[in-house]
């Protein structure tokens, strides 16, 4: 089943958090714990892990974009699932 | 070590209670519902379950800034405990103190504590209430590698040596304080050698293997009970996530972590000396999934429960409300 991946909350002050760039593009196949993304917030600039395993099906955010907390910003699931519900 | 198959197997469904517990609290931290920080022991489940779980209720204990393992295995309730890290009213310290403050007095639970190496002084204090009332209980007191070097635990354990106090001093050793390997933080890393120069027993313990970690407990629990004195447990482990969930862990080797992972998990292992006495597979995975079930309801509850008004916000702060002018 298709999973959605948010803007993690890595602190107690982030409110949002800036993609600097995609490790990984659509089509790849993502393990859990494999680094998907590197996020620059106020205080920090590190790369992310995958709390979920799948194949990245859409990338829903840009390199460069600044998005908050919690909006979803990658589909992860089934090779050729149909995503257009979610 | 002789014990029966059921203690084996509530040892092993402890150990899935403290990782899922700790797994969802991260999942969810990330997710933005819980508030502050928090810091889970996920791979340090055989050195917590192995001691606390042979606590009897009159017994106490401290815990550390991660400490919501020993929390919920000295009998907080898992419910309560998510409404607390979510600063919920209804929360195990009516969501006031989170993460690193959270108690349970009725249940011996003196508290984690988010200031390192704090918890010694307490447990000490506690543990002479309980030689003064001649009572038989005991005192646990954690720590980890990190606060090992902390002036108060230092302190604590050569008073506690010299009063011949109740008390375990079990250090979690996962080998690493925050980002800081022990190697570069002490000059002597077998840190159980340590108790020899407060004259008290000291062993060093596969903190990883459950049944190891809960025989040298036994002993000192034992020793403790019968007002012979402390002792110092080290148990050697290994926690898989950051420090505090979110932070950046790139100073600990991927495959250092990808190897205790794979080859040294705690429960795999127990799960393994399990299903070599005949218990099947299926019971271990109903365990886990009992847990994962039981932890998911506890937050969802937790989640529906109301925050604190702003009015109570001095609310426990003062024991003396009588000072002039003041109306809360």
């Amino acid at each position: 089943m298709a999973q959605k991946v948010a803007m993690p909350k890595l602190g107690l002050s982030m409110e949002d958090g800036k993609i600097v760039s995609w490790l990984v593009a659509e089509g790849d196949v993502v393990k859990k714990g494999d680094m998907i993304f590197e996020v620059e917030t106020e205080k920090l600039s590190q790369e992310v892990e995958s709390d979920y395993a799948g194949t990245v099906l859409k990338i829903l955010v840009p390199e460069g974009e600044t998005v908050d907390c919690g909006v979803d910003i990658l589909i992860l699931g089934e090779p050729g699932e149909d995503i257009s519900g979610l | 070590m002789e014990m029966n198959k059921d203690t084996m197997l509530d040892l092993y469904r402890q150990m899935w209670r403290m990782r899922s517990f700790e797994e969802l609290a991260a999942t969810e931290f990330k997710a933005g519902k819980l508030q502050g920080f928090v810091h889970v022991g996920v791979g340090e489940e055989a050195s917590t379950v192995g001691v606390i779980c042979q606590a009897r209720l009159t017994d106490y204990t401290t815990a550390t800034h991660r400490g919501h393992g020993v929390v919920l295995l000295k009998g907080a309730e898992a419910k309560l405990m998510y409404a607390e890290l979510g600063g919920r009213a209804t929360g195990l310290c009516k969501g006031r103190g989170g993460s690193m403050h959270m108690a349970d007095l009725e249940k011996g639970i003196l508290g984690t504590n988010g200031i390192l190496g704090a918890g010694a002084p307490i447990a000490m204090g506690v543990a002479l209430g309980i030689k003064y009332k001649k009572l038989d209980d005991v005192v646990f007191c954690y720590f980890g590698d990190g606060q090992s070097n902390e002036g108060g635990i230092h302190e604590a354990m050569n008073m506690a040596g010299a009063l011949k106090l109740p008390i375990i001093f079990v250090c979690t050793n996962n080998q690493y304080g925050m980002w800081t390997p022990l190697t570069k933080a002490s000059a002597n890393v077998d840190l159980a050698k340590r108790a020899e120069g407060y004259g008290i027993p000291g062993a060093a313990v596969d903190g990883n293997d459950v049944l190891a970690v809960w025989e040298s407990a036994g002993v000192a629990i034992d020793r403790a009970r019968k007002g012979e004195g402390p002792s110092f447990l080290e148990l050697k482990t290994y926690r898989y996530y950051p420090h505090s969930v979110g932070l950046p862990d790139p100073w600990r080797p991927k495959e250092e972590i990808e190897e205790w992972r794979t080859t040294r998990d705690p429960i795999d292992r127990f799960g393994k000396v399990l299903m070599a006495q005949d218990v099947k597979q299926e019971t271990l995975e109903a365990i886990e999934k009992e847990t994962v079930d039981e932890m998911q309801e506890a937050f969802n509850w937790a989640m529906q429960q109301p925050f604190p008004d702003v009015t109570q916000a001095y609310q426990d702060v003062y024991t003396n409300l009588a000072v002039e002018g003041r109306t809360v």
